[in-house]
């Protein structure tokens, strides 16, 4: 079955693949507001403001990160899976040997992982003509601690996403909830400005939701890394919220695919 | 123990609940019973067609019988599992083509989605090629097969996506409204492929068409379904032999005449002629009284067509 996955990620690339003015157009999507924020930093700190007790270098090497983590983590709508509940595409694959989960897993990094590699490129483009200015302070520890936290971040991120998506069994209209999270979602991840230049209780509650943990903690942990303990107690954190969404999201399924009415 | 037939359902129903005012406030639901306390059993040796009216039951039976849809009432089992646990096993020995609803990847040459089969169902490229060699050549689809899938007719399309139905060779397939949208050749073609498909794999099918001659070429057995309940199951040469009736078309000398014949024999008449219908194959006796009788000028026997037949069945119910 593994070699299933492995196939269909193949598949899904030549597809992502196959529209070409579509790939070279999504550098511009990620170029742009990337842009956008470091100008809009850099005016701010010549006037002689700052945000938080963030310094100018170390904001700036925030957005540059922020945007590959946003561009790998942040939730995005999946059309796939809602559309397979509500117009009944959901039949055939109820009837393959495989996960539904996984299969759709598969795909979405899969696609990602083009969008991955642009922003990946699109940045380190960016941060070679603007270092001059700054350094990403990237060490060893800073590293291994971020690709552990991302691969929590992918997991989790994925399974808000699906869980969101499956809510179509009970709700065939929903674009009301997501036309709010997709306004609130960017600033809850940190994708817009890092979470603790928020105040007070504020920031006590951004920082303890799991979108938090999608973008602002792997991008500020490359940014400065952490004592292992701390990182350590991050980590469980993350991994009690992949938890508690996993619970959520199998229960809804369970529960979904008894509503089910297999449209068509 | 293993039970004998592939397919058994016992008091099945299936009810659902219609929103039928969009109050926000007080929405209001009524119930629909779409299949309604039926019981039957099917043994894979012979393909099923399931006839009936729209809201007769017949996609809804599909969808319970493979699992995608729970019933409300009863018990279905089908190759000794209850299809709703959506076991493995199951899934390995099933098929499903529902017609207009696509599987394959739209923008990427159509041989390389119908492949991720083989990933799927753990069979080697050889035994890929070897099957897609037998059912692209039995689908004329040779050439097609290596261009994507946008760039394909609709009867192309549907060949493609029928093919990545069972290429994995289920022991049942189901196919709901195979044959929607194509043309007669094309239709022609699918019916020939699944007949092949049958004989040559052992394959059994169970077909839910609006078009008669989807079940009337393919299917021995079949089910009439009406209002959710059975009304017949059983042999489909019993169920037309059954229902079949001859035309007899008069030809006499004035209206006169005929209106007499219609009038004693129960016909219609229209000019000089009439017309009278028979069950079976009553009609030479009494053609022979009435030509003993009156001036007929010429006549004519009429035997019923099979699709017309079926359509009379469906239409009195």
């Amino acid at each position: 079955m593994n070699n299933y996955y492995y196939g269909l990620a193949r598949q899904t690339l030549k597809e992502g693949m196959a529209y070409r003015t579509n790939f070279i157009l999504s550098f511009l999507v990620v170029l742009i507001p990337l842009l956008g924020q470091l100008l809009l930093v850099r005016f701010v700190y010549q006037n002689g403001s700052s945000l938080g007790s963030w310094e100018l270098s170390s904001l700036l090497a925030y957005f540059l990160l922020a945007r590959v983590t946003s561009e790998a983590f942040s939730i995005t709508t999946w059309w796939d899976i809602k559309n397979d509940i509500k117009n009944g595409g959901l039949n055939n694959h109820l009837l393959k040997p495989y996960r539904y989960f996984w299969h759709n897993f598969t795909v979405y990094y899969t696609l990602k992982s083009i969008s991955i590699s642009v922003a990946i490129i699109i940045t380190y483009a960016t941060y070679v003509v603007v270092r001059g200015s700054f350094l990403v302070p990237i060490d060893f520890i800073s590293l291994i601690q971020f690709l552990v936290l991302s691969v929590v971040a992918a997991i989790l991120s994925f399974l808000l996403i699906f869980w969101l998506s499956i809510l179509a069994f009970f709700f065939l209209e929903i674009r009301f909830v997501e036309n709010l999270l997709s306004i609130l979602l960017p600033f809850m991840t940190g994708s817009i400005l890092p979470l603790d230049i928020f105040p007070g209780v504020c920031r006590t509650i951004l920082l303890s939701l799991p979108p938090a943990y999608l973008v602002y903690y792997p991008a500020r942990i490359l940014t400065r890394s952490m004592p292992w303990p701390d990182f350590l107690i991050l980590l469980s954190q993350a991994v009690l919220w992949v938890l508690v969404v996993w619970i959520a999201l199998t229960t809804t399924w369970r529960k979904g695919i008894m509503k089910y009415e297999a449209t068509g | 123990m293993e039970s004998s037939s592939a397919i058994e359902v016992k008091a099945l129903s299936k009810v659902y609940k219609v929103k039928t005012s969009s109050s926000f406030w007080k929405p209001t639901y009524k119930l629909i019973e779409a299949v309604s306390d039926i019981s039957f059993t099917h043994n894979a040796e012979k393909n099923l067609g399931v006839f009936g009216k729209n809201g007769a039951g017949k996609t809804t039976l599909i969808k319970m019988l493979t699992g995608i849809l729970h019933p409300s009432a009863g018990s279905i089992r089908v190759l000794d599992s209850i299809p709703q646990k959506l076991v493995t096993d199951f899934k390995m020995n099933i098929g499903l083509f529902q017609g207009g609803r696509g599987q394959l990847i739209w923008d990427i040459p159509a041989i390389d989605s119908i492949e991720l089969s083989r990933h799927i169902y753990g069979y080697s490229k050889e035994e890929f090629v070897r099957r897609l060699g037998i059912f692209s050549e039995a689908l004329n689809i040779t050439n097609e097969i290596h261009q994507p899938l946008r760039n394909m007719s609709l009867g192309q399309r549907t060949k493609m996506e029928l093919l990545y139905s069972f290429i994995h060779l289920p022991r049942i397939v189901f196919l709901d409204e195979p044959t929607s949208g194509l043309d007669v050749i094309s239709r022609d073609s699918l019916r020939k492929f699944i007949n092949f498909c049958h004989e040559e794999f052992g394959i059994c099918f169970i077909i839910c068409s609006h078009n008669v001659k989807d079940i009337l070429d393919c299917c021995d057995t079949c089910l009439v379904m009406h209002k959710g309940k059975i009304l017949y199951q059983g042999d489909t040469a019993y169920l037309l032999e059954k229902h079949s009736h001859e035309k007899v078309v008069l030809h006499t000398d004035s209206h006169m005449t005929a209106q007499k014949i219609a009038s004693d024999y129960n016909g219609r008449v229209a000019g000089n002629m009439v017309v009278l219908d028979f069950d079976g194959d009553a009609s030479s006796p009494t053609i022979c009284d009435i030509v003993g009788k009156h001036a007929i000028v010429d006549f004519k026997v009429e035997k019923k067509d099979n699709e017309d037949i079926i359509v009379e069945i469906l239409s009195h119910e």
